[in-house]
């Protein structure tokens, strides 16, 4: 052997050790993997598109293909099982859902294990099972998926499938809260409002509330009117309340539909405007908030920002009436009693005096009592004061009790 | 006055003046691509061994899993589909463990400081065998460039400057007599350089189109951009190990019910 090919020789040894076989069959095989990959992340941008324009099921077939080139591709794996669960470009088959939903999550996919977690929840495609439900949405929180560290909180806030434990409730919503996420934000301002977890603090609630609802929050834009409304916490503020509850009511929130009207009505942190508060009153009335319904009546009794009609006014009344209101049961036992806007009724006016009485309202066992001592006294039916007197609503007193 | 100036230079003096300036430019050129392939060399046998320790072993363990749930199938199956298929997948994830398992996966990571770099080019000029004189010359850089080959690609700073001294202290070649023979000999190692620079180029190419200098380009790219490829297909393998598992246990509560 010469001395050039001495060296060559050496060279190829060299050369060779980089393509023997069974380094060269592995980095194909790497290869072959990836450009699958590849190729079925381009099935899936594609299939993405087409999802977002609601072309569903050109996003369908997208995805399709690309799980026959990268079976376990955990992106397309998830939005199969939406595309089942939705019955998107395919035949709604929530058990088909929660197979590829099962498929992403076993591959440690957070979104996948969050769904699986909401099928196990209700029972959707498989059995329901609280305690599933709540291991896998604990898989997804631990992820530091925001979405399902705040539904994790809300599972031990409600003892489902976990035992029920504020503390940890609250320790969720903080994590959640912390990276951004609105809902947590409102939750956590819950905890911190009922003392639940946390000690209790309306100026933290404010705090979480103020950053839930100026992410738009309709729920922490009503806690937080209702904190300035109240000056607790925060500085009282009739202007500062008005704004948020209008935001909220903007995003139909009844509560502060309600709160709003009231505000229009007393004319605080707003010039008093009678016919925006009946417009407000009416929007929460129709969503079935009873003591906005009660306000409707009387704004028809009274005429108030609306053209005056009794008969208008009791369909109100005993709307709120048969929701339970008490103030609602007074006003539609006095239109029975007088025979406004009905015809006159002792019998029902009894009733409906009676069931307010029953939940304590002092005027109603007053009248009851000198209905009863007196059998039909006319002299109180027609007496000025007691004809003139106008219904009443509580339009100072706010709902207290969210969601 | 210098003599030199003034001395007659005869048209092959003139010749032979030339052919050594062109073979001065060769020799620096041969340098830069002799330097330029051991680092690729090097580079892809240091990426090699990075590709089958993260990689390559789990594709054997992959295949190992499959080879457990092909030989359970033919197991229960008995047909001679069912048992050669066994066979084949067994035999795949025998030649899997090797190849991750072997002497190519040991390499170690491969940057040479600049200071190695700049020892192993003047080790190259001084005794790339394509400067030598004659064929006894040829044969001793040969063996030293061999030798300085391994020692760059290890990093070995000591093993390079002993190399470069062992040549240095080498007998000196003898020169050749006359102008002549000098040209002759000019005009030899041109060719050689020529072929050897041919033979690079080649190698490069060969290199250049393998597999794992591919998979080499295309981690590299992703790097750039911040993705880390082959963790990416780690996890990918490992997810198809998780789920070979899960069928292999399936299987065998199948044909082994407890």
């Amino acid at each position: 052997m010469s001395a050039g090919e001495e060296q060559a020789a050496l060279v190829r040894t060299q050369t060779a050790a980089l393509t023997r076989t069974g380094t060269k069959s592995l980095a194909a095989r790497g290869r072959a993997d990836l450009r699958a990959r590849e190729e079925a992340e381009e099935w899936f941008k594609k299939g993405l598109e087409y999802h977002l324009q609601q072309r569903y099921d050109d996003a369908f077939r997208c995805y399709k293909h690309g799980i026959q080139v990268s079976p376990n591709h955990s992106g397309l794996q998830l939005y199969i099982g939406l595309m089942y669960h939705e019955g998107q470009g395919v035949p709604q088959d929530h058990e088909q859902a929660a197979v590829w939903y099962r498929k992403a999550a076993e591959q440690g996919d957070a979104r996948g294990q969050m769904f699986l977690g909401y099928a196990y929840d209700h029972g959707e495609g498989i059995p329901q099972d609280y305690a599933q439900a709540a291991v896998w949405v604990h898989k997804a929180a631990k992820q530091g998926y925001a979405d399902a560290q705040c539904r994790l909180g809300a599972i031990y806030s409600s003892g489902h499938g976990v035992q029920q434990d504020y503390e940890q409730a609250a320790v969720w919503y903080r994590k959640a809260a912390e990276q951004g996420h609105a809902g947590a934000q409102n939750n956590l301002g819950e905890s911190c409002y009922y003392g639940q977890g946390v000690p209790q603090d309306y100026a933290q609630a404010a705090v979480w509330y103020r950053k839930a609802a100026e992410q738009g929050d309709a729920d922490a834009q009503f806690s937080l009117g209702f904190l300035h409304h109240h000056g607790w916490g925060v500085s009282q503020d009739f202007v500062e309340a008005t704004v948020w509850w209008r935001l909220a009511a903007d995003q139909g929130d009844r509560g502060a539909q309600y709160n709003l009207g009231v505000m229009y009505r007393n004319g605080k942190g707003v010039p008093q405007d009678y016919a925006q508060a009946a417009v407000w009153y009416r929007k929460a009335a129709e969503q079935g908030h009873a003591w906005a319904q009660n306000s409707v009546g009387c704004a028809y009794n009274k005429g108030q920002g609306v053209p005056q009609d009794f008969a208008q006014a009791v369909i109100w009344f005993r709307k709120a009436a048969e929701h339970g209101e008490c103030n609602a049961q007074f006003n539609l036992g006095e239109s029975y009693y007088y025979g406004r806007g009905v015809p006159q009724d002792d019998e029902q006016a009894e009733i409906w005096y009676c069931k307010a009485a029953e939940q304590g309202d002092a005027d109603a066992q007053l009248i009851l009592a000198r209905m009863r001592e007196e059998g039909r006294n006319e002299c109180l039916r027609q007496s000025p004061t007691a004809h003139g007197q106008p219904a009443r609503s509580r339009p100072n007193t706010f709902l207290s009790e969210r969601q | 006055m210098n003599p030199e100036i003034v001395r007659y230079i005869s048209p092959e003096e003139q010749d032979l003046a030339r052919k050594r300036e062109e073979l001065a430019v060769l020799q620096a050129e041969l340098i830069d691509r002799e330097l330029f392939l051991a680092n690729l060399r090097a580079e892809l046998a240091a990426f090699e061994g990075r590709y089958l320790r993260e990689v390559g072993v789990l594709y054997a363990e992959l295949d190992d899993w499959n080879a457990k749930i092909a030989e359970l199938v033919a197991e229960v199956d008995g047909s001679e589909e069912a048992k050669s298929a066994a066979a084949e997948a067994r035999a795949q994830a025998k030649e899997s463990y090797a190849a991750a398992h072997g002497e190519a996966a040991k390499a170690a990571a491969f940057s040479p400081s600049p200071e190695l770099r700049k020892l192993f080019r003047e080790v190259v000029r001084h005794i790339h065998p394509d400067s030598a004189m004659d064929e006894a010359d040829r044969a001793v850089r040969n063996r030293l460039m061999a030798g300085a080959n391994l020692a760059y690609r290890r990093g070995d700073a000591e093993a390079l400057k002993r190399i470069l001294e062992e040549y240095k202290s080498s007998p000196e070649s003898v020169k050749g007599e006359g102008v002549a023979a000098d040209l002759e000999r000019v005009l030899r190692q041109i060719g050689q350089i020529v072929k050897r620079l041919a033979q690079i180029e080649a190698e490069v190419a060969e290199l250049n189109s393998s597999e794992i200098a591919l998979l080499m380009a295309k981690v590299e790219s992703a790097e750039a951009k911040g993705r880390n490829l082959l963790a990416e297909m780690a996890k990918d393998v490992r997810q198809r190990i998780q789920l070979a598992r899960n069928e292999y246990e399936d299987q065998r509560l199948k044909t082994r019910p407890r």
